[in-house]
């Protein structure tokens, strides 16, 4: 766990706080937005790692929720690359992913995530924890 | 144009050696591992030396011409090869052959992918309706209804109700429903039906 990559949320300098979201199924990009914006977030959508990079390039986020298995570019390369650039080292990254044995969570962390899901995740905790994430509540209180 | 291709990749075949390709696959040099995939592309005897090399290869540039190596020289056994990578631990890898699959004979790759639809890990269940997703097959929307229909994991079914969002018909609508009902206590679930509803419906 060493090698998780240090929070440094809010990195848009905007009051809304700015989520990209990272997966090749339109389906689960609809339903992370409607949550997500519910939430307070902006959102921005991803079809898979390389189109996130040159999102990444162009705007800033306070937020990545990236998937795993993607065409082009999978979400460990995406995380792996992400962390080092210097924008993108430290923006909080959430990975979910269908796939739950403990090697999946371990290679998510070595590549750059701070929190690891399993899908399917619950709208209250994608809510709650992209929140957490972004500097917008604190554990145990109000932001 | 791929008539042109074939010959060029034939030529160069003939041109080199091809034990010296063989040989080169396990060359130190990228490069030469790269060259040597690349003309050894579209050559079926070759599928088991690329698949094996493919199985360990740790550079991008050259899994990926491993990759389109394979997926040019089509047949049961270059579809088998990149069938087995849906159980690899490399995600770049497994992608990979996703793709592959995606774009090869139709029929070839759907007799292979139907049976894993069944395999008892729901990732590789997952990673075979990835394939479906694309694979421009008739019957691949009425494999995805039985999967709704059947399968107690809920991560397989969401999977299998992207791909019917895609290509399913309004006749599968009754199953959706149907697959909605059985898995009522995820949001996402009810979010994907009504999504791939409005969709074929």
């Amino acid at each position: 766990m060493s090698n998780r990559a240090t929070l440094k949320p809010a990195t848009s300098n905007s009051a809304v706080p700015h989520v990209l979201i990272v997966d090749d199924a339109a389906t689960i990009r609809m339903f992370y937005r409607d949550v997500l914006e519910a939430s307070g977030f902006d959102v921005d959508e991803a079809f898979n790692g390389l189109e996130a990079l040159e999102k990444m390039a162009e705007a800033s986020y306070d937020l990545v929720i990236v998937d795993v298995n993607m065409p082009r570019m999978d979400g460990y390369t995406f995380l792996s690359r992400l962390r080092c650039q210097a924008e993108g080292a430290g923006i909080p990254a959430i990975m979910i992913s269908t796939e739950a044995k403990d090697t999946d969570r371990q290679r998510a962390f070595a590549a750059g995530a701070n929190l690891y899901l399993v899908k399917p995740v619950k709208p209250d905790c994608l809510a709650h924890h992209a929140r957490l994430m972004a500097g917008q509540i604190m554990i145990g209180g109000a932001a | 144009m791929g008539l042109i291709r074939s010959k060029l990749v034939d030529e160069g075949v003939a041109a080199a050696d091809s034990g010296q390709l063989l040989d080169d696959l396990e060359s130190t040099d990228p490069a030469a591992r790269r060259n040597a995939a690349r003309l050894l592309a579209g050559q079926r005897d070759s599928v088991d030396a690329l698949a094996d090399r493919l199985r360990v290869e740790s550079e991008p540039s050259v899994v990926e011409t491993l990759l389109t190596a394979i997926g040019r020289t089509d047949g049961p056994r270059a579809v088998s090869a990149l069938v087995d990578l849906l159980r690899d631990e490399d995600a770049a890898r497994r992608n990979g052959a996703i793709e592959t699959l995606q774009e090869m004979d139709p029929e070839v790759v759907l007799q292979e992918i139907a049976g894993l639809l069944d395999d008892p890990d729901s990732d590789v269940r997952i990673f075979a309706l990835g394939v479906l997703h694309r694979l421009r097959h008739p019957s691949a929307a009425c494999l995805a209804r039985r999967v709704i229909a059947s399968d107690p994991h809920v991560n397989v079914c969401a999977a299998a109700v992207e791909v019917l969002a895609e290509i399913g018909t309004p006749d599968m609508v009754a199953d959706l429903e149907a697959v909605a009902g059985r898995f009522r206590t995820e949001p996402f679930m009810a979010f994907a039906v009504t999504a791939a509803i409005k969709r074929i419906a």
